[in-house]
């Protein structure tokens, strides 16, 4: 659905877009991480033909982003990350101004403006000024504007960014709507734990350069590549057994077991293991032959933000 | 600590030597120092201080005397008064000029930038904020009036220019700016729009400039028409009125100083010291500034309030429409609220459909929103600013009673107003979409650009319509004497002189004024607002969108045919054919010398005595006088090329939108 081979852009000096190659498949809910200034919005920009590039091609929806603009512009709804609103016109107006702005025809507008509105839970709001909502109602206001005409690809930036928490657990919801109903969403975000629980694939962007495209899972295999070399096990001991210190001593000759942290005030011992898939349990028996009393045993998961960090440097432009 | 002992440490921090002038200060210089429109108006500034000096100069150097040491000090000598005229002319009008320019955006943009709640969060009161920015600007004003010092003090040292005279223009130039300064730093607290700003400042500017002046001239006339004296009267020299006529304008005050000075005969004299006029106004204006300073920092203190308020409750409003939607709440276990039990949203005087009303949007949704726009933010605004207009009008025609150059004075003062308005009422349409981050949403749809720049342009023209109806309305009035034949301006005649109780002659246009004049001025207003939209489209931010769209009026009604003029006059003498041409065909592209002449020449039949045609109208032109029929289809021409120029613009202006993003032009 959304295709980009060597795209490139450059603002004097910077290189805001380096080469970026990228393939985003019908239905994908694709989450676009990177530091500020990595990339996404001119990615998101130049795809939604905001924007040309210096080098490179883009395909959206089968349209070439630099011959068939208009095309594109009717299958496509960008959201940018900061939603500038008609302060003089209702929120019925203002969806309506835009259905207008796609032709569709006057009679079918208010039945689009109610459904949008629905989905979107705004429908008790329909006659309300603009400026009158929220930051939270006119972000929902901002993702119903861009399904007035029902495009098939969803570019969103940043559209949970300055909501509270309730209002980022709905637009969470109504995200996951839209991937449902079988849209192609680019979502960009801060908030990785959000993008890990609705995403089907990521992007990792730092300085121009896409650094990882793919699933969520394989993303976290390659951070723990990338950083452990093999799973991390937290161990917690119960005070009235050996001491975390002589545990993780015993654990440091284990085979498998390429480095042992042990912490005594938390008494926690924490294992770092050799790649590969492995069972647990010579673990356990190690720590109960070290005289260790387990009280909890927890294989540490992997986080989209770990991964985000160990894939990317932390440079910033 | 206690909270007054709190309040005392935390006082003791901070040493008066930065509260005052204060960080606000510090801020606005190093800002307005390193915008590059801060130096394209130095630029500005220097050039046309350049430009009037050299063409003064050459207009006046051709002056006797003899060769030699001593014969060429005599000719600068005589070419001193000119040229302090000159430069402290240009001063006065540019300092103003940029000191609005400067000024009136100044709160607006902390208001559109979101940055003004966070001057909430710092213990600096609104004096503070309202002192720096105003000192700040004065800074800026005070670098560009050394600009003419060396050329003034050259003129005190070799043209024998008094140093009183140096010091008291001078000084007044500086005052005015101040005010200005002062006057746009108030109309931006109480403004929501950077651009309307701009416009207010240059209204209410030329209120307190002019108007004590106004109001003494209209006791002044209705004394003089209770007297039964006839309209027409003038200032009577001498007494405590006309003091204040002359001292409150600046104007009066420049024409009245350098007759005193220069014995050059620009203005009617007064007899009055010169130095009481100029003392009363330097404190006149003095005061007018300490009061728009204290209505800033009041206005401000109130804005500053409202937007904490506003704050708090839109974040209210939020957590109750929250606990209100179905889902959440039935989430949260809490009550759905009624809607009607919400807050309200802030009162908001922008004109819209009524609470719990939306309209129904056009299938030119662009075209269809700028046609809702209202020319004031409120009605109740447009009609108190349309009986205040009409009122004045009458007063002016019960007092003037149709005289020929009442009619003039109103129709060029209309015609300059409506064009002053066109400048700038659009130069926000593209730039202000741009800066409140709806153009993309706009772009982002299959409209082609060339929809979205004439649905701005028509949206504009709207608006600005109602200049063109106020003076085509005059014009009616004063034209619709002719219809038909006289027999309207008969009855008028006999009627008129009952009611006021007087002798009146009115003098009336032929109704071909009428077509002349909606010619003259829907053409040059369709041209400025195209270009204002192409400014707008070319420029970021929309005052400097503002700023370039009036220099380029000015420079192209004011100081082109300035320039041809005074060129053709040394270069070809008043005398010949091409120098005469160029002239032509330069007042030819002025509105308002075109509007002037088209009533005037359209009054240039007595038709209450029931004669005159069409044919028999003479319009005075500056190579010869023009029939009916020439001056039509030299009007007809004029218009065509401003209607091109302005297709021109509109064209440029999509191509500037639709460029960068590979669009439908």
């Amino acid at each position: 659905m959304i295709e980009t081979r060597g795209l490139t852009k450059k603002y004097g000096a910077l290189t805001a877009l380096d080469s970026l190659t990228l393939d985003i498949g019908p239905g994908q809910v694709f989450g676009f991480i990177g530091p500020n200034g990595a990339g996404k919005t001119t990615t998101m920009k130049i795809l939604s033909c905001l924007m040309k590039p210096d080098a490179g091609t883009a395909r959206v929806a089968g349209f070439d982003i630099a011959k068939d603009a208009d095309d594109i512009r009717r299958v496509i709804g960008y959201m940018p990350d900061f939603l500038g609103v008609y302060d003089d016109l209702t929120v019925d107006e203002y969806l309506q101004f835009f259905a207008a702005s796609f032709g569709i025809p006057r009679a079918q507008r208010g039945g689009i403006v109610g459904q949008v509105l629905e989905l979107t839970d705004l429908s008790e709001k329909r006659h309300a000024n603009v400026d009158s909502l929220s930051r939270g109602m006119q972000q929902r206001l901002g993702v119903a504007r861009v399904l007035v005409h029902d495009p098939k690809v969803l570019f969103l930036d940043e559209p949970a960014s300055g909501l509270d928490p309730r209002a980022r657990i709905e637009m969470r919801s109504l995200l996951v709507e839209l991937g449902k109903m079988g849209k192609t969403l680019m979502v960009s975000s801060h908030i990785l734990s959000e993008l890990g629980e609705m995403c089907t694939c990521i992007g990792i962007v730092e300085r121009g350069k896409l650094l990882y495209a793919g699933s969520i899972e394989d993303a976290f295999a390659k951070a723990k590549t990338q950083a452990t070399n093999g799973d991390r096990i937290v161990v917690t001991l119960e005070k009235d057994g050996a001491a975390a210190s002589v545990v993780s001593g015993m654990l440091g000759t284990v085979e498998r077991v390429v480095r042992a942290t042990a912490d005594d005030a938390a008494g926690t011992v924490t294992v770092d293991l050799t790649p590969g898939d492995h069972s647990h349990h010579f673990l356990i028996e190690a720590i109960i032959r070290a005289g260790g009393r387990i009280a909890g045993f927890q294989p540490e998961q992997v986080r989209l933000e770990d991964a985000f960090l160990r894939l990317t440097t932390g440079a910033l432009q | 600590m206690s909270p007054a002992e709190l309040r005392r440490a935390n006082r003791r921090k901070i040493p008066w030597t930065m509260r005052f002038p204060g960080p606000v200060f510090s801020k606005e210089v190093w800002m307005l120092g390193k915008r590059p429109s801060t130096a394209w108006l130095r630029l500005v500034h220097v050039v046309v201080l350049l430009l009037v000096v050299s063409i003064v100069f050459m207009s006046l150097r051709d002056v006797s005397g003899g060769d030699g040491a001593s014969a060429g000090l005599q000719r600068y000598q005589q070419l001193a008064p000119g040229l302090t005229v000159a430069v402290v002319w240009v001063e006065f009008v540019m300092l103003g000029l940029i000191a609005v320019a400067l000024a009136a955006p100044a709160v607006c943009e902390e208001k559109q930038m979101g940055t003004l709640g966070t001057l909430l969060t710092t213990p600096l009161k609104a004096w503070q904020i309202v002192l720096g920015k105003g000192l700040g600007r004065i800074v800026e004003l005070m670098v560009l009036a050394l600009v003419p010092l060396p050329l003034l003090l050259a003129l005190r040292s070799f043209g024998g220019v008094t140093a009183e005279a140096l010091a008291t223009t001078t000084a007044t130039c500086l005052v005015n700016a101040v005010l200005a300064v002062q006057v746009g730093i108030f109309v931006s607290t109480v403004s929501r729009r950077a651009i309307g700003a701009i416009l207010l400042s240059f209204i209410l500017l030329g209120v307190v400039m002019f108007g004590p002046m106004l109001v003494v001239w209209a006791v002044l006339m209705i004394q003089s028409v209770a007297g039964g004296g006839g309209g027409g009267g003038g200032a009577a020299p001498g007494t405590g009125m006309t003091v204040f006529f002359v001292s409150s304008a600046p104007a009066m005050l420049f024409l009245q100083s350098f007759h005193y000075f220069f014995n050059e005969s620009m203005g009617a004299p007064i007899t009055m010291p010169v130095r009481d006029l100029w003392a009363m106004h330097i404190g006149y204006s003095l005061v007018l500034c300490v009061l728009f300073f204290g209505m800033s920092c009041v206005a401000l203190r109130r804005v500053m309030d409202r937007e904490g308020e506003g704050r708090a409750q839109k974040a209210e409003a939020a957590v109750v429409v929250a606990a209100a939607t179905p889902v959440v709440a039935a989430e949260a276990g809490a009550e759905a609220v009624p809607v009607a039990a919400l807050p309200k949203s802030p009162k908001r005087s922008r004109r819209r459909a009524p609470e719990g009303v939306s309209r129904t949007v056009g299938d030119a949704p662009v075209a269809w929103r700028e046609l809702q726009q209202g020319v004031l933010r409120s009605r109740v605004l447009s009609v108190i600013a349309g009986l205040m207009l009409a009122g004045l009008l009458l007063f002016i025609y019960y007092v003037a009673a149709f005289e020929e150059p009442v009619q003039q004075v109103i129709t060029a003062v209309g015609t300059a107003a409506t064009l002053i308005a066109c400048a700038v009422m659009s130069t926000g349409s593209i730039a202000q979409e741009r800066e409140s981050r709806t153009l993309e949403a706009l772009l982002c749809t299959p409209l082609s650009a060339w929809d979205i720049v004439w649905g701005k342009f028509l949206g504009s023209a709207r608006r600005a319509s109602v200049g063109l109806i106020l003076v085509l309305g005059h014009v009616l009035l004063s034209g619709v004497g002719a219809i038909p034949g006289g027999a309207v301006c008969r009855f008028i005649d006999t009627f008129l002189p009952r009611i006021a109780g007087r002798n009146i002659d009115p003098d009336w246009a032929n109704p071909i004024a009428l077509l002349h004049v909606a010619m003259i001025l829907g053409s040059s207003m369709a041209f400025l607002l195209a270009t204002g939209i192409l400014c707008s489209a070319r420029f970021k931010k929309s005052v400097i969108a503002a700023v370039f769209n009036i220099g380029l009026m000015l420079g192209l009604w004011l100081g082109t045919p300035l320039v041809v003029f005074i060129m053709t006059e040394i270069t070809f003498g008043s005398s010949n054919g091409l120098g005469e041409f160029l002239q032509n065909t330069v007042m030819t592209t002025n509105p308002v010398v075109m509007s002037v002449i088209a009533v005037d020449g359209a009054m240039n039949v007595d038709w209450s005595a029931g004669g005159g045609t069409s044919r028999s109208l003479s319009y005075d032109m500056p190579g010869g006088d023009w029939n009916a029929v020439e001056f039509t289809f030299g009007m007809g021409v004029v218009t065509l090329l401003y209607v091109v120029l302005a297709w021109m613009a509109l064209r440029r202006a999509a191509w500037v939108i639709g460029g960068p993003t590979s669009r439908r032009r």
